[in-house]
Parts: C-alpha cells; sequence; structure tokens
C-alpha cells in the first residue's frame, strides 16, 4: 500500500483511536458486521465507528458490502 | 451495510503460543544420516548406501504405521517414497564404486526417477501444510479472544457445558480430526477423547503403547453430550503468558464444538481455512 504523507497522518489519527483494534478483532471474528452492530458491542455512538470503517474503505483496508434482507 | 476485511488478518491476530522451531521435526532424518555416516566411517560407501536403504525401509514402516492410526493419506505417500528410496539403495549399493562413473541398472533408474517424482509430490505436501500436525493451530485459534491474564492452571478436566451430536457425526468427526492431522482421538466406552497433537508430542503419542493421553490436552464428548476439557501444564506454558485458565477451556471447547459444527454441515474446509488464516510455520 503506497500513500504520502499527508494520507498516512490521516490514517494512523484513526488507526491510534483506542477502539480500533477492538474493531478489527470483531471485524476478523464476525467475517463482516455493520458499523451499528460494532457500535454496540464495544458500547459506543454509531457515528464514530461508521466514519472509521468508511475512512478503512478508502484505504482499502475494509470492503463495503451491501446487504439485502431476505 | 456491512464491513469485512482479508487485508488485516495476520497483523491484528497476534500469536498466543511461543513460535520455537522444534527439532524433533527433523529427529528421523538426523538418524538416518547419523546411521548413514557411520556406516560409511566403518565399512565402506558402498555398505553405507546400503545401510541407508535399510534405515529407509524401516522407518517406512513407521510411517506406514502413523498411516494405519490416521489414514491420512500424507502418511501413505511417505511410505511409499521411503520405500521406494530405500529400494532404490538397496539396488544401487553394489554398483557403486568411488571414482568410476555409475552404470545404474534399468530397474533402479525406474526407482530413482519415482523417488524423485514422490519427493516433489511430498514437498509440494509439505508447503501446503498437508503432512503439518495441527495441534498448535487449534490451540491458537482457542486463545485467540483471550486477554485476560492471570496462572490458575488446574491439573483437572473442566466441564465446559453439553452438545446434541449423534454418536455418527462424532465418529465421522473423529476421523475428520485425524486424517488432518488436527490430532489423535481415543474411543472410550461412554465418551469419545479429541486430543490436538503438536509437533513436540507426535513420536510418543504414535509410537508409545503406554502413552498416557489422559495427562494431556483434550476436549472429550460422553455418550449423553456433556463436553469436559482437559490442558496440561506443559501445553499451558507455552502460551506466552497466563492465560484465564476457565476461559482458555471454555475457548478451546467452543472451537472444537464450532469444527464438529462446520463438519456436521460439509464446510470442513473453513476448519483448514480457519487453521491455515493464522499462517503458523510448517514446523511449528
Amino acid at each position: 500500500m503506497e500513500m504520502d504523507f499527508k494520507r498516512a497522518k490521516i490514517l494512523s489519527n484513526y488507526i491510534s483511536r483506542d477502539y480500533s483494534e477492538d474493531l478489527f478483532k470483531l471485524l476478523i471474528s464476525y467475517n463482516d458486521i455493520s458499523a451499528s452492530e460494532a457500535a454496540s458491542r464495544l458500547n459506543k455512538h454509531v457515528r464514530p465507528i461508521q466514519e472509521f470503517f468508511e475512512a478503512m474503505v478508502v484505504y482499502g483496508i475494509v470492503e463495503k458490502k451491501e446487504v439485502y434482507e431476505k | 451495510m456491512k464491513y469485512t476485511t482479508n487485508e488485516i488478518k495476520t497483523i491484528i491476530m497476534e500469536k498466543k503460543i511461543k513460535n520455537r522451531f522444534k527439532l524433533n521435526v527433523m529427529l528421523p532424518a538426523i538418524i538416518i544420516y547419523i546411521v548413514f555416516a557411520i556406516s560409511i566411517a566403518v565399512w565402506s560407501f558402498s555398505i553405507g548406501i546400503y545401510v541407508l536403504g535399510i534405515t529407509l525401509i524401516i522407518l517406512s514402516v513407521f510411517v506406514f504405521y502413523a498411516y494405519l492410526r490416521t489414514k491420512h493419506f500424507g502418511s501413505l505417500i511417505s511410505t511409499v517414497y521411503l520405500a521406494i528410496f530405500g529400494s532404490f539403495c538397496i539396488s544401487i549399493h553394489p554398483y557403486i564404486e568411488i571414482g568410476k562413473r555409475l552404470h545404474m541398472p534399468k530397474i533402479s533408474a525406474i526407482l530413482f526417477v519415482l523417488t524423485l517424482v514422490l519427493l516433489i509430490w511430498l514437498l509440494y505436501l509439505n508447503f501446503t501444510k498437508k503432512l503439518k500436525w495441527r495441534g498448535h493451530e487449534v490451540l491458537e485459534l482457542a486463545a485467540q479472544n483471550i486477554n485476560d491474564i492471570f496462572n490458575n492452571h488446574t491439573e483437572r478436566p473442566l466441564p465446559t457445558g453439553n452438545v446434541e451430536f449423534s454418536k455418527e457425526q462424532l465418529y465421522n468427526f473423529s476421523d475428520f480430526f485425524e486424517k488432518n492431522l488436527l490430532g489423535l482421538t481415543y474411543k472410550e466406552n461412554n465418551r469419545i477423547v479429541f486430543m490436538p497433537l503438536k509437533y513436540k508430542n507426535e513420536y510418543f503419542a504414535l509410537y508409545n503403547p503406554n502413552y498416557d493421553y489422559k495427562e494431556k490436552t483434550w476436549v472429550s464428548i460422553s455418550n449423553n453430550g456433556n463436553v469436559s476439557v482437559n490442558i496440561s501444564k506443559q501445553d499451558y506454558l507455552d502460551y506466552k503468558e497466563d492465560l484465564a485458565f476457565e476461559q482458555l477451556c471454555n475457548s478451546l471447547s467452543d472451537v472444537i464444538i464450532k469444527f464438529i459444527e462446520l463438519h456436521v454441515s460439509g464446510r470442513e474446509i473453513r476448519i483448514i481455512d480457519k487453521m491455515d488464516n493464522l499462517k503458523i510455520g510448517i514446523f511449528s
């Protein structure tokens, strides 16, 4: 993954958040998880969690997939 | 909207077991080549090759016994490889004279080609972890979600719950467990015992008729579905830290139950995927 200093700085800002490791562990344990479910499991508000995931999507670390109700 | 990742699995999954190269993986090879070297020193190079051939054939009998115990396909390939390589050495030894060009009889040439083909096959199986005992991975998976640290290890088995699998499902999983070298299983009158096997213990477990598996790490499921777990002190100390023991036992039980569920639902490949995702070395 190549990136310039500015982008690395933004990424490190997200990665250094106290809940980032727990979020990644949840992603690995559940294979896929919604922002609201992750937020409720970590007892956090959904907005920063969604923002975190969206940032990870931009950096290619996390993928986003649409889920339709069956 | 859901989020998923494959990028960071190996970064985040911190290894909980000490990763040490186990010399005993190489023990048969070391013994063979010591015997070979001594034979050359005492007699001649030709006799050394003959002794090497005999030793390889004796070893093939041991590996064949491992195949009979586990029905692991790689052990059968290893048996054939060792027997053919040994036969090649025996067939060629009268024709070896130092300083002269070797005239290989036709049968030796055929054995040589077969040996090479099997060697390449075995190397492939080795690098794809098909020849590896997977107990290390099973114990690593059990420890993945445990972060609490305090030493409360006990030598007694811990009851961890109850499951509803039929005897047939458990016996089928037991075949899978052994065939894929996750470990050995012991079928007792009232329960079945799954013992994850690491490289450190495999020779004793396979070839010692008095091997006391009850002192080792295992998960047992009784006929009425009661699950018990025992973690040996040695395996507990192999973890980098003193993980919370009850949580570890429950987690090991969960791993085995999850594996059985995956096996029952025909998704055995996911069991192998879970272990491969840990990226543990082939000699660990």
